[in-house]
């Protein structure tokens, strides 16, 4: 009688945990096949780790100002490791003949960051990847000069996981609504662009740049762990 | 509880009553929370219009470099009162695109201030610059005139359902929204008839059915509430990538508190199912 009690209420504590792993598991397998289908879509939409602090007002952007190394001198590789830039964070220091000084590149687009540097779509590849790698900024102020580069110079990024040279392939004018200067490619690139003056206009034109890579150098080898 | 033969089906029930709950406060939430009567209230409580007052104002200043328009011709002639219009209209125009097919057709209110404003900016310009009034001319300003309420739009629809049509996102979600009144009553009919199938499979012993149903309301609870939580404590809504700030403000403001108010229901379910657990409990005892 007294075993028979204690199964009872054994059996009693046990369901519910029973119920529990039964829901988790169905709801596990039920939702493998949709989040497949909204991975690339959620991660597109929160795809940075930035939470709202005291300092970012209302826009839930944080700026980072990172030191980018401007000289490194130990031994460098062809392929190596990245570093992943937050949204606000300054990755890169983008740098050619046509810009009296370098320019900083942050991660990800937005009113804010366009007066503190270029800024580099967060829907393209991060420098050294291999994709079209998207950065503009205001035809006034960092880019007021891109219009002087010519096919063959040397555009050269610094981050803080290496050192990329990329060689001016085309020049380009282009509608905002035409993407495909700024859409994904399978191939390495780097498109610079800008606003076109348009006196009375609506500034709906752009003028920029592809370049193709000519030098990849990492600071460490892939697979050794990120650079800081 | 001891049998077999009511034990199996009690636990399928249990594990449907567990999904039918949380369903059925899903599509209640949703339909009681998701109006166009509290979007706007959202939006007010936030003070989205004048976040998109300044955004526009931004954007112009950003825009005199290569287009030579100072913002103050666009700003000096709208204020909170004409956007908070404008996100008005496509928040209501969004809402009959869900009730229909799910096309939206919005226009943007004509403010006569902001293209006299254009107007005047565009022929004091030509006068001082000796700039020649010809068809180029007239089309150049009709052009800032339309383009005028295009950005003003673009930037009022801070739910981004213009987008959402666009891409043919909100005639899915027409399907859904246009059925929702089915869909809840659906979902509460089919919740009480697993309460009552429970009940008949506990025929013999009707308590018992008391525990069953505390088990499901207690697990529905925690998965609901467990996830909701972790959302709101990590600030999960705060990695939204669209770093505008109406924008960002009107979603995470939205996406917040439907968690909140989806955590409270689930919480509420606990609560029941611990109160199903003390009366099975009591009755038991006696």
């Amino acid at each position: 009688m007294s075993k028979k009690k204690n199964d009872n209420i054994f059996i009693h504590i046990v369901t519910p945990f029973i119920v529990l792993a039964l829901c988790v598991g169905i709801l596990i397998v039920s939702l493998i096949k949709p989040y497949d289908k909204l991975k690339v879509y959620l991660n597109l939409a929160f795809m940075d780790n930035l939470k709202s602090t005291p300092e970012n007002v209302g826009s839930g952007l944080v700026v980072r100002d990172n030191e980018i190394v401007d000289e490194f001198d130990g031994v460098t590789y062809e392929n190596g490791e990245f570093i992943r830039p937050q949204f606000g964070e300054l990755y890169a220091m983008l740098s050619c003949s046509a810009f009296d000084t370098p320019i900083p590149v942050y991660w990800g687009s937005n009113s804010e960051l366009f007066e503190l540097g270029a800024c580099q779509s967060s829907g393209s590849v991060i420098i050294g990847e291999n994709g079209n790698t998207v950065i503009s900024a205001h035809e006034d102020t960092f880019f007021a000069d891109l219009y002087k580069l010519k096919t063959g110079d040397t555009v050269t990024l610094k981050t803080n996981y290496g050192i990329f040279r990329y060689k001016v392939k085309e020049t380009m004018t282009f509608n905002k609504k035409d993407g495909k200067y700024v859409a994904p490619s399978d191939t390495s690139k780097l498109t610079l662009y800008t606003c076109k003056r348009d006196i009375l206009g609506n500034s709906d034109e752009r003028i920029g740049v592809i370049c193709e890579p000519s030098e990849k150098k990492f600071y460490k080898k892939a697979g050794e762990g990120s650079t800081k | 509880m001891k049998k077999t033969s009511t034990y199996l089906p009690s636990i399928i029930l249990s594990v449907l009553l567990v999904f039918s709950l949380m369903i059925s406060a899903a599509v209640l939430l949703m339909d009681l929370n998701f109006t166009a009567g509290k979007l706007k209230n959202m939006a007010s409580e936030n003070n989205i219009d004048s976040k998109i007052y300044v955004e526009i104002e931004k954007y112009y200043k950003d825009k005199f470099n290569s287009s030579g328009i100072p913002g103050n011709v666009y700003m000096d002639a709208i204020n909170d009162s004409y956007l908070k219009n404008c996100e008005e209209i496509y928040i209501e125009a969004a809402f009959e695109a869900l009730n229909g097919n799910g096309k939206m057709n919005v226009t943007v209110p004509k403010n006569k201030e902001l293209e006299n404003s254009i107007t005047d900016f565009f022929f004091d310009f030509a006068e001082k610059n000796n700039y020649q009034k010809d068809e180029k001319f007239e089309a150049k300003l009709n052009s800032a005139k339309e383009n005028a309420y295009f950005t003003i739009g673009s930037f009022c629809d801070v739910y981004k359902f213009s987008t959402m049509s666009g891409h043919g996102v909100l005639p899915k979600l027409a399907k859904l929204y246009s059925n929702r009144m089915i869909l809840t009553v659906c979902s509460i009919a089919v919740t009480v008839i697993i309460f009552l199938m429970l009940l008949v499979v506990k025929r013999k012993n009707k308590a018992t059915a008391l525990y069953w149903y505390g088990t499901s309301c207690t697990v529905a609870g925690l998965l609901g509430s467990i996830p909701g939580i972790y959302l709101v404590a990590t600030k999960f809504f705060d990695s939204f990538s669209i770093k505008q700030a109406p924008v960002f403000t009107a979603f995470t403001s939205f996406m917040y508190k439907y968690s909140g108010y989806f955590i409270a229901v689930h919480i509420s379910f606990i609560v029941l199912g611990a109160i199903f657990f003390v009366v099975y409990g009591l009755v038991k005892e006696r």
